[in-house]
């Protein structure tokens, strides 16, 4: 069932972009109205490009026959193209966007007096929750890519937008300024309501924001489904091979500081993970590796590895060397990937009740 | 015995007048060139530049025609000023501006393409409308860019000859300017006094262009120092 709010923030979206005579993007979908929709797949997918159109900053004539829709609000139809400056949208680029002429506190100021909407977020509020009170001085050329960023988001905040695109926010930064501006990234979420659109060709940075995924391949849409969903689709790990993972949420119930873990409680079950900074009574998403997840028909407890869960198979993929395994976890969905060989030793089939050891390493 | 100084306010004015006029027309047609890819700016940017490559006295002759009292401007200027437009300062200026718009355009041309099309999107995402963008983005970023214009608008104009020699008339404290007194000097074989004149547009010419040259200079200290190097 859907509120008035997600009624109001409803993007509706039938994209076709063609340079020349070749087609960069066709793709059609509608979004929720609120949270994060992660826009997922490799360079040159065309991501950036259908947020751009989006944003109304692809040319009416390389857009020609595209719809897009907001609220009820027409902002591309045939023969009517709002301009971009009118659509109300926020779009944080991936870096060079700060009006070099002009101080932070300018910039923020720029915003705020062309302000999308009449009332709402507060300047402290935003400048506070991406961190940058210490900045408002400085000029854009003597900030770090990172502190750009945070400035780049606070400013499109400040400017109240209805819409808010993220065009890999991170892709420029080293990994420690990547990961203070996820974690800012996920404040403003929680913070702020306001719905996300979030491009990324990161599974790891989907995985810690995104609510709902809009797979895009060759400038079409594979799949468009719910992260969860998503997480534990085999054709999905076969596209990210390497880098393929799910993730499982839990609540955050003690922390040993001593040994620098957290306990955290999935169902009935719990493991630990390797960082003591998780807030306690908090959900936390877990970033699980699929390669990370090994299966065993007696529970370990002479192992290394410090977790390990109950789950029954639900399906299995076989591979050529090896098989994927969707397993059921306390009601969460989990994808381990193992050895055919192993499969067949251990007679893994589905409904046969597993044990998953699990390191567990990036969370949110 | 000296050069009339007349001569040399006169071109003084010519010039400036000039460089006003087109720091006003120029700017944002500089800054339409630079942005839009339509079919009428791709037209529009080899007809801006066609004074470099024209000899001037083609458009003297143009000029000559159009500012005539039968002529569509000239006739015009004729009944809402009461007085002839061909051989007046005013016809000079405007001749001037023809002749000189390249030099300020295509300077602010390039000074304004240099500007990310990223910060541009980002004024226009934050709501910033054409006039706006203007500015707030293009004359604050485009400064530099202006400063060069001006000065190379300026220099050019005093140094025109021919648009002047088919429209001015030669008249002293109307339309007599450097270039022309140099030419009537040589005719008269008045060496010496040319020789002031000629000497002195020399130097004014390298002084402008040691300006041009040590604004591009600190222009690059500038993004230097902003990117940190």
């Amino acid at each position: 069932m859907t509120g008035a709010y997600e009624r109001d923030h409803v993007l509706s979206v039938n994209a076709a972009v063609t340079i020349g005579d070749q087609a960069l993007i066709h793709c059609e979908f509608e979004t929720k109205g609120r949270g994060v929709l992660a826009l997922y797949g490799r360079s040159g997918a065309g991501k950036s490009t259908l947020l751009r159109t989006i944003a109304g900053l692809t040319s009416p004539s390389a857009s020609k026959g595209s719809r897009v829709s907001f609220a009820g609000d027409v902002w591309q139809a045939e023969g009517s193209f709002k301009a971009a400056e009118l659509r109300g949208v926020g779009l944080v680029f991936q870096d060079q966007q700060l009006l070099p002429h002009l101080s932070v506190r300018g910039n923020l100021q720029y915003a705020s007096k062309r302000a999308h909407q009449p009332t709402g977020v507060k300047w402290e509020e935003v400048v506070q929750a991406t961190g940058i009170e210490a900045l408002l001085d400085r000029h854009p050329a003597t900030l770090s890519g990172g502190e750009q960023q945070r400035v780049g988001l606070a400013r499109t905040l400040i400017n109240q937008p209805r819409l808010l695109l993220l065009d890999e926010p991170l892709a420029s930064l080293d990994p420690a300024a990547r990961q203070q501006l996820m974690s800012i990234l996920l404040r403003v979420k929680a913070q702020f309501e306001i719905p996300m659109i979030y491009v990324s060709h990161r599974w790891d940075e989907v995985i810690r924001l995104a609510d709902d995924v809009l797979w895009l391949e060759n400038g079409q849409v594979k799949q468009y489904a719910s992260l969860s969903a998503l997480a534990v689709d085999f054709e999905m790990a076969n596209y990210q091979q390497d880098e393929a993972a799910c993730l499982l949420v839990g609540r955050a119930v003690h922390t040993d500081l001593d040994q620098a873990l957290t306990k955290i409680e999935i169902g009935d079950q719990s493991m630990w993970v390797p960082d003591p900074t998780l807030g306690i009574h908090q959900t936390h998403r877990l970033l699980i590796r699929i390669q990370n997840v090994g299966l065993s028909l007696i529970e370990q407890r002479d192992s290394s590895v410090l977790n390990s869960l109950r789950c029954a198979i639900v399906d299995i993929e076989l591979g050529e060397a090896t098989a994927l395994v969707r397993l059921d976890c306390e009601g969460q969905r989990l994808l381990a990937q193992v050895t055919r060989r192993s499969c067949e030793r251990l007679s893994l089939a589905k409904g046969v009740e597993v044990f998953a050891s699990i390191k567990a390493s990036v969370l949110s | 015995m000296s050069v009339e100084w007349a001569v040399i306010t006169t071109t003084i004015q010519l010039a400036l007048t000039t460089t006003l006029v087109l720091a006003l027309m120029g700017l944002p047609l500089a800054w339409w060139l630079a942005r839009s890819d339509s079919f009428i700016a791709r037209l529009a940017q080899p007809l801006v530049s066609l004074p470099l490559v024209l000899p001037p006295t083609v458009i003297g002759f143009y000029l000559l025609l159009a500012f005539s009292p039968k002529g569509g401007l000239g006739k015009l200027w004729l009944t809402t000023f009461d007085r002839s437009l061909a051989f007046s300062f005013a016809g000079l200026v405007i001749g001037s501006t023809i002749y000189s718009l390249p030099f300020f355009v295509q300077p602010m041309v390039v000074a304004f393409k240099q500007i990310p099309s990223s910060i541009i999107d980002a004024s226009r995402l934050l709501g910033a409308k054409a006039i706006d963008r203007f500015f707030t983005i293009a004359l604050p970023l485009g400064r530099h860019g202006f400063l060069v214009a001006c000065v190379m608008t300026f220099a050019h104009t005093i140094g025109e000859f021919g648009i002047v020699l088919m429209i001015g008339g030669n008249i002293p404290e109307e339309t007599r300017v450097v270039s022309i007194a140099l030419f009537d000097y040589v005719e008269a074989m008045d060496y010496q006094r040319a020789h002031i004149l000629a000497g002195g547009l020399v130097a004014f010419a390298f002084i402008s262009l040691l300006i041009v040259e040590w604004l591009n200079q600190s222009h690059l200290r500038d993004s230097h120092r902003r990117l940190g190097l």
